[in-house]
């Protein structure tokens, strides 16, 4: 593996000749990915393309049925999300992302889990070491608030957040367990134009702090102005892949899926 | 914070002042009681209430704990069938109670890793099964537990006192401050575990157990640790019953008694501290008080009429419904900060 001046592998995220089959239906074929460290890299396609199949198969909640995915040199194909996520890749849900009836502040500090070494009877005989970690994590959890601009709703329930503010607690809980690598799987669906600019804001500064980002978006708008390099998947096939201009002009993706789209998107 | 512990402690010293203000040996007998069923309520609320899992064989524990803590202190020889019959010497109380724990935490981690590869539905089936079978283990292994003769003349538990030398704890004050001794013990661990990363953990699988795999959380070592834990806890109150009551048999293992459990921890509110305390209190007092005044038949109508109401009108519990009246009362005092100038916090 190489590695570049700055100390990191060239390569955060690959996949290799992925594949699945379900029952019949083909809704992988053979998928290659690289993913740079530093980048935002979207992927995008019509509904059905296998977008957050790919995720899934990424993240670990599904085993491809040929094919590898390495993060950090590392083979992770069929590992737990739960091993995934230590090492450092964490996804976000398009649906399912917060813990409804926890407050905004227990939904970040339970996210931490990773960043506490704290075992059972530390917890139970509340020994010094226990105390100072959980000091340590609520002081992380504000500060975690203070970034995602949810102060004020610290001590409601996530159940009773608006959607927007539902969406911003999921990516938080998502960056609580410090990732290398987070994957965001339509994060801007459904949220209003003034909500998705304000969300496309958090995603930059997210990428600022040196964090990767995979990013399965419909908002042509937001993938265009974000994107470092996209990749089009079309019924299971990636048809293209490069920069935003690249995309935008590459016939396929025109006539498999932006379309009339793109107008809105250069408008 | 510090207001928490001051009423819990005002509450703990109340509870241990009783005997001394109201020296009833009856009252004590049935509080006591209904503070062993309690503790099992707040082992069940630990797997119910916080990891979201419905165990409705958790009397298994609890007569596992009886049975090998009353067993342990009595000694028994079996036949295993090898050529000489395994014999064990009677063993110290407090040694054959230890054991009755480890025994009931062991199932616990048997069961874990058996039943939460099924979840749901099929979990619940799995605990049911497995108390069923524990208690035919019980009902005919009569070399072992003497089957339906019981297990008589279990020796109580003993403390070593100042002054006072070892004392057998048969009063019925003495086997009151053990069960409150024990109880307020459960509830403290209970209640340092859920305020802890590991507790954390299992209310985010509760909530959202894709969501909690994405974050790192090993689900199936979180759930097996509250398995062992939980059932650790209902062997304790099991050991407990056997050294005080001092008598068991299989019924111990019957449906009733889980059905009893998942009644507390419901009506007082699963998944808060206070809930199985709350609920234990008032259906494990309840047919007392009402054996008095009415026909047995009345009685159990009105349990039922009670239980029906309390979800009825509350249906996340006794505990979180009163929660919620307090806050509003407290939003309510600050809205109107002339009334309660000088007396804000």
């Amino acid at each position: 593996m190489t590695v570049s001046a700055a100390g990191q592998p060239d390569t955060l995220l690959s996949l290799s000749g992925i594949s699945l089959r379900i029952a019949g239906l083909q809704i992988l074929s053979d998928v290659d990915l690289r993913v740079e460290p530093g980048r935002i890299v979207s992927l995008i396609g019509p509904n059905g393309a296998g977008k957050t199949t790919a995720f899934n198969i990424i993240s670990g909640y599904m085993r491809p049925s040929a094919g590898s995915v390495h993060f950090l040199g590392q083979d992770i194909t069929g590992k737990q999300p739960h091993e995934i996520a230590e090492l450092g890749l964490v996804r976000s849900f398009q649906r399912t992302n917060i813990f409804g009836n926890c407050t905004v502040f227990e939904n970040l500090l339970t996210a931490f889990h990773m960043q506490g070494r704290s075992g059972l009877l530390g917890a139970i005989f509340r020994l010094p070491a226990f105390q100072r970690e959980e000091q340590a994590l609520k002081a992380r959890t504000r500060e975690m608030l203070g970034f995602l601009e949810l102060e004020h709703r610290a001590d409601d329930l996530a159940a009773n957040l608006s959607y927007g503010e539902q969406r911003l607690l999921g990516v938080g809980i998502a960056l609580a367990a410090q990732p290398k690598l987070l994957l965001l799987d339509e994060p801007a669906a459904g949220l209003n134009p003034s909500e998705t600019e304000d969300f496309k804001q958090m995603v930059r500064r997210v990428a600022d702090s040196g964090i990767t980002i995979l990013l399965v978006e419909h908002d042509m708008h937001m993938v265009m102005s974000i994107s470092d390099y996209i990749m089009v998947l079309n019924q299971g096939h990636r048809i293209a892949d490069g920069g935003p201009a690249d995309i935008q002009s590459d016939p396929e993706v025109i006539r498999a899926y932006l379309g009339s789209g793109l107008q809105r998107a250069k408008a | 914070m510090i207001m928490r512990r001051a009423s819990f402690l005002i509450i703990v010293v109340a509870l241990a002042l009783l005997p001394v203000l109201w020296p009833d040996p009856y009252l004590l007998s049935v509080v006591a009681a209904a503070g062993i069923m309690i503790i099992a309520a707040i082992s069940l609320n630990l797997l119910l209430g916080f990891t979201g899992q419905l165990s409705l064989g958790h009397a298994a524990f609890f007569g596992i704990g009886a049975y090998t803590s009353a067993l342990l202190s009595l000694g028994f020889d079996v036949d295993l069938g090898f050529s000489s019959p395994l014999v064990v010497e009677p063993k110290p109380v407090w040694v054959a109670f230890a054991g009755g724990i480890v025994m009931a935490s062991l199932f616990g981690w048997l069961l874990g890793k058996v039943a939460f590869r099924v979840r749901g539905a099929y979990f619940v089936i799995v605990t049911i099964s497995f108390a069923q079978v524990m208690r035919m283990v019980a009902l005919n292994w009569v070399d072992l537990t003497e089957g339906p003769m019981a297990l008589v003349s279990i020796p109580p538990l003993s403390l070593w006192v100042p002054g006072d030398g070892v004392v057998r704890l048969v009063s019925k004050a003495a086997t009151y401050w053990l069960v409150l001794a024990a109880g307020v013990l459960a509830y403290v661990i209970v209640a340092n575990l859920v305020r802890s990363r590991i507790g954390r953990a299992a209310i985010a699988l509760r909530e959202n157990e894709v969501l909690a795999k994405s974050i790192g959380i090993p689900v199936t070592r979180c759930l097996i640790v509250f398995s062992v834990l939980s059932a650790g806890i209902a062997g304790a109150a099991g050991g407990l019953y056997a050294h005080t009551v001092r008598i068991i048999d299989p019924d111990v293992f019957l449906f009733i008694y889980t059905i009893t459990m998942v009644i507390m921890v419901v009506a007082g509110g699963k998944g808060t501290l206070a809930g199985p305390v709350v609920g234990g209190l008032i259906f494990g007092l309840l047919p007392e008080v009402l054996r008095g005044m009415v026909a047995p038949e009345v009685q159990w109508m009105i349990y039922g009429a009670l239980m029906i109401l309390i979800l009825l009108f509350m249906p996340k519990g006794i505990v979180p419904a009163f929660g919620r009246v307090l806050k509003r009362r407290k939003i309510s005092v600050r809205r109107r900060p002339s009334a309660s100038q000088g007396a804000s916090s």
